[in-house]
């Protein structure tokens, strides 16, 4: 017998009251990493070209650590860290290198096994989205070789395949070495989710890619999963239904 | 507001597609086809003025940037996986753009069902435990007007592997 559980949550007419609570966090947690440096932090407080501080190495530490601490981090704080990592990125290049150079290091390392160790896992689950959003272009090659990375705990959010994640947030800056990917890998799963990150990132390079990948493709499957992408775009490249191509995609491998 | 019709008819042809049964029992990987062992649900979530909904998880609606309404699933989960216990993990954002969803757009984005199946990948381990606390929240301007919470267990040792949830 199938068990239905259908949340049903009906919002009625409410009233307006924001407490800002998300700025409040990343000013506090600005405000945390410079009032508190750490002993060893003998790194001088880098200045950008317009003056403006940026995070020590120490301080950007502290920060990632944030996201693997034993202890139970609410989601609040882990995304104002990670918002706050972003807005500093954004304040000049010096400081942008500084934090995907810093958040590069902490991910890359070797015999990663997430399930068997959570904190790398988190580091992961913020850092390579943090890294798409940066458009880091210098840690494709770092995403992409982790590509198929799993943790053992299925999703429907795909949040246990990080590093599909963050391909995809880097959006067409990817797509290039995704369809190096896709032509050239012997690694079957590979391949079908360099075609899952092309289509989901969509445009005219992911339409290009894929039409040019047809051919070459030997799998039956993947060769199928190009194909129904490419009927799924628009005339912007991008999926028209969205749920339907996923639902077909997830699928197709697998019956 | 209720789904459209046609919106309905469209969710529910799609959803049959989708590999992820509703109610205990096994799902699979995408590719690999991977056996997931666990629960497969449904939330629809109905919000009322504001301009429909605007946030999905982390994500901004692509549609409906502007929409007031954020809806939110967030997940915790500690787990032995072969005798060894792991280090709990935080409440985290588990709903995504990239979910199994559909919006109702015909109602100004004021609906939005999607489909998850949380579980844990049968095969890559002898042994397992888990308990993983799931809430999925209506929030208006960083105000949360609505929520329901419930926890899963999964147990797996060998042949014999139970799924038990409850609301919290």
């Amino acid at each position: 017998m199938r068990i239905f559980l259908v949340f049903t949550l009906i919002m009625l007419t409410v009233f307006l009251g924001g407490d800002g609570s998300s700025k409040k966090e990343k000013d506090r947690l600005l405000a945390t990493s410079y009032s508190s440096p750490t002993v060893s932090d003998k790194s001088p407080t880098t200045q950008d070209e317009s003056g403006k501080p940026c995070l020590t190495h120490d301080e950007i530490e502290s920060a990632l650590q944030r996201f693997t601490s034993r202890n139970d981090l609410e989601v609040k704080e882990a995304n104002a860290t990670k918002a706050m990592l972003l807005d500093k990125s954004k304040e000049s290049s010096v400081c942008r290198n500084k934090i995907i150079t810093a958040l590069m290091k902490a991910m890359d390392k070797p015999h990663l096994n997430f399930s068997d160790n959570m904190a790398s896992y988190v580091l992961w689950r913020y850092g390579a989205v943090l890294l798409g959003e940066l458009k880091a272009s210098e840690a494709i090659d770092l995403l992409i070789k982790h590509l198929t990375l799993k943790h053992v705990v299925f999703s429907g959010s795909m949040n246990h395949q990080p590093a599909l994640l963050g391909v995809v947030e880097m959006g067409s800056i990817a797509i290039p070495k995704l369809t190096e990917v896709l032509r050239h890998n012997p690694d079957g799963e590979m391949r079908f989710y360099a075609v899952w990150s092309i289509a989901t990132i969509g445009g005219d390079e992911a339409v290009s890619s894929l039409r040019e990948s047809l051919e070459s493709e030997t799998d039956e499957c993947i060769k199928s999963a190009i194909s129904i992408s490419l009927n799924s775009f628009d005339d912007k490249g991008q999926i028209k239904n969205w749920v339907q191509w996923r639902a077909i995609i997830h699928s197709l491998c697998t019956e | 507001m209720p789904a459209s019709s046609t919106t309905s008819a469209q969710i529910e042809t799609h959803m049959k597609i989708v590999n992820l049964p509703i109610g205990p029992g096994e799902a699979r990987e995408p590719f690999t086809g991977e056996l997931v062992y666990g629960l497969g649900f449904e939330a629809t979530v109905m919000v009322g003025i504001g301009g429909g909904i605007g946030k999905i998880g982390n994500d901004s609606n692509p549609h409906n940037p502007n929409g007031t309404w954020s809806i939110n699933q967030t997940h915790s989960i500690s787990y032995v996986k072969d005798g060894v216990e792991q280090i709990p993990a935080k409440s985290d954002t588990d709903v995504s753009k990239r979910s199994f969803f559909n919006y109702n757009s015909k109602g100004n984005y004021s609906s939005i069902r999607y489909r998850d199946h949380p579980g844990a990948v049968i095969g890559k381990f002898k042994t397992w435990s888990s308990t993983q606390r799931f809430s999925i929240t209506a929030s208006r301007d960083g105000k949360q007007y609505c929520s329901v919470s419930f926890q899963l267990d999964i147990f797996v040792d060998g042949g014999e592997k139970y799924v038990r949830w409850r609301r919290r």
